[in-house]
């Protein structure tokens, strides 16, 4: 298997191991660097991916941080910051399972009591990738495969190396809360109709979200 | 009443003492200091150790400490309801107490000097106005976000006096870094500033 991520010169597997390794707030810039272009899109990012992500699954970003959540109960544009510089992650619909899901959403939850699941946000990844900001007509984000052993359906959105300055940053931010819906938050009850939730710890779910 | 009545959480956000109006337009300080508008009013009614800094234009959370101690304030000034901006502001303020991983994604802890610029652009608002969410990047930068039907903004502010912005109205989209000079800013900010 080892060997099918090599593109060139361009080792996939061994860059996303390498990306952000000494700093991790640079990891997306680390990436560009040595894979310019979403040249690995179409390569496995890691030893526990089933398959690259295609243009036409929907990938799901879950909402968690209630800092990511305006006064009206809609996101703001900060759930996306990520994928400036460490990678925003996010979940493939097609290969994560109710039986990863629970306790992937449930680990997260207890590594802060100011977590709660409020909501998850979807998109598809063709819409994803179609984005641009407008001093660039490049593609402004690629969508990478980067299972985890715990979780193999896990991929990250990264910025590309056609967004530049600040201004541009935002702006895909912008197109990003867009692509996910626009701002509105899919209760956790309503996603795939209730049955992640209901596996959820009851304490876990009751817990209220603190601003 | 109370002499010294604390408004908000852990004592940061917003205080009313002695009837003083702090003022949330002027403020340029962070953390525990309060700027005071009128204070020549209540300069008489505090203890020395307040007095002192009564020239200055900030005041200490220390001599509210002070005065409620030595108990020898009491005003008859009507309570004054914590205002929309000043919630924003101490919604801000308690971010000093997030650390890095504050999102569990890795996201980086506040950068105090981003925060300090966006408090003194929350406190640029005209009255009435549309306000905007505060909010934290994951690079610890502080930002402010509006939405609505009419109009989306987007400010970042990047810690080193300048502030990077991207806004949508009325079909037009705007975007650039600005020094972050509150009294010289491009027309774009108006509606911002002023709704």
């Amino acid at each position: 298997m080892r060997g099918q991520e090599v593109i060139g010169d361009v080792d996939c597997l061994a860059i996303a191991l390498a990306s952000g390794k000494v700093n991790p707030s640079t990891r997306v810039g680390d990436f560009n660097q040595a894979a310019p272009d979403c040249c690995c899109e179409n390569q496995r990012m890691s030893d526990y991916s089933p398959r690259p992500v295609s243009n036409d699954e929907v990938v799901t970003r879950f909402v968690f941080a209630p800092l990511h959540v305006r006064r009206n109960g809609k996101l703001n544009s900060s759930l996306f910051s990520q994928v400036q510089n460490t990678g925003c992650s996010v979940q493939r619909e097609a290969i994560a399972t109710r039986a990863e899901l629970v306790p992937w959403i449930t680990a997260f939850l207890n590594k802060n009591g100011t977590f709660t699941w409020i909501g998850t946000v979807a998109s598809s990844c063709s819409a994803i990738r179609s984005l641009t900001v407008a001093t660039s007509d490049r593609r402004a984000v690629a969508v990478y495969d980067t299972a985890e052993p715990e979780n193999p359906a896990h991929a990250e959105l990264f910025q590309t190396q056609y967004v530049i300055d600040e201004a541009d940053k935002i702006e895909l931010r912008a197109e990003l809360l867009k692509a996910f819906g626009g701002g509105a938050i899919g209760m956790p009850d309503a996603y795939r109709d209730g049955v992640v939730w209901t596996d959820i710890d009851p304490v876990l779910r009751a817990r209220p979200m603190q601003r | 009443m109370s002499a010294t009545q604390y408004i908000g959480t852990a004592g940061t956000a917003a205080v009313l003492a002695f009837g003083i109006n702090l003022c949330p337009s002027t403020a340029n300080s962070f953390g525990s200091e309060f700027a005071v508008r009128n204070i020549s009013k209540i300069a008489t009614t505090l203890p020395a150790s307040a007095r002192k800094r009564q020239a200055g234009s900030s005041f200490s959370t220390h001599d509210f400490g002070a005065a409620a101690n030595d108990q020898v304030v009491q005003s008859n000034v009507a309570e004054r309801q914590t205002s929309p901006v000043e919630r924003i502001v101490g919604e801000m303020r308690r971010w000093t107490a997030l650390s890095d991983d504050w999102d569990g994604q890795g996201a980086s802890a506040p950068l105090e000097q981003s925060v300090k610029e966006a408090v003194a652009f929350v406190r640029m608002l005209a009255p009435g106005i549309p306000l905007p969410d505060p909010m934290v990047h994951a690079n610890g930068r502080a930002g402010l976000f509006w939405q609505d039907g009419q109009m989306y903004a987007d400010l970042e502010f990047l810690g080193d006096g300048r502030m990077a912005y991207y806004i949508e109205r009325t079909g037009d989209k705007h975007k650039g870094v600005v020094h972050f000079d509150l009294l010289n800013l491009p027309p774009v900010f108006h509606p911002l500033l002023q709704g």
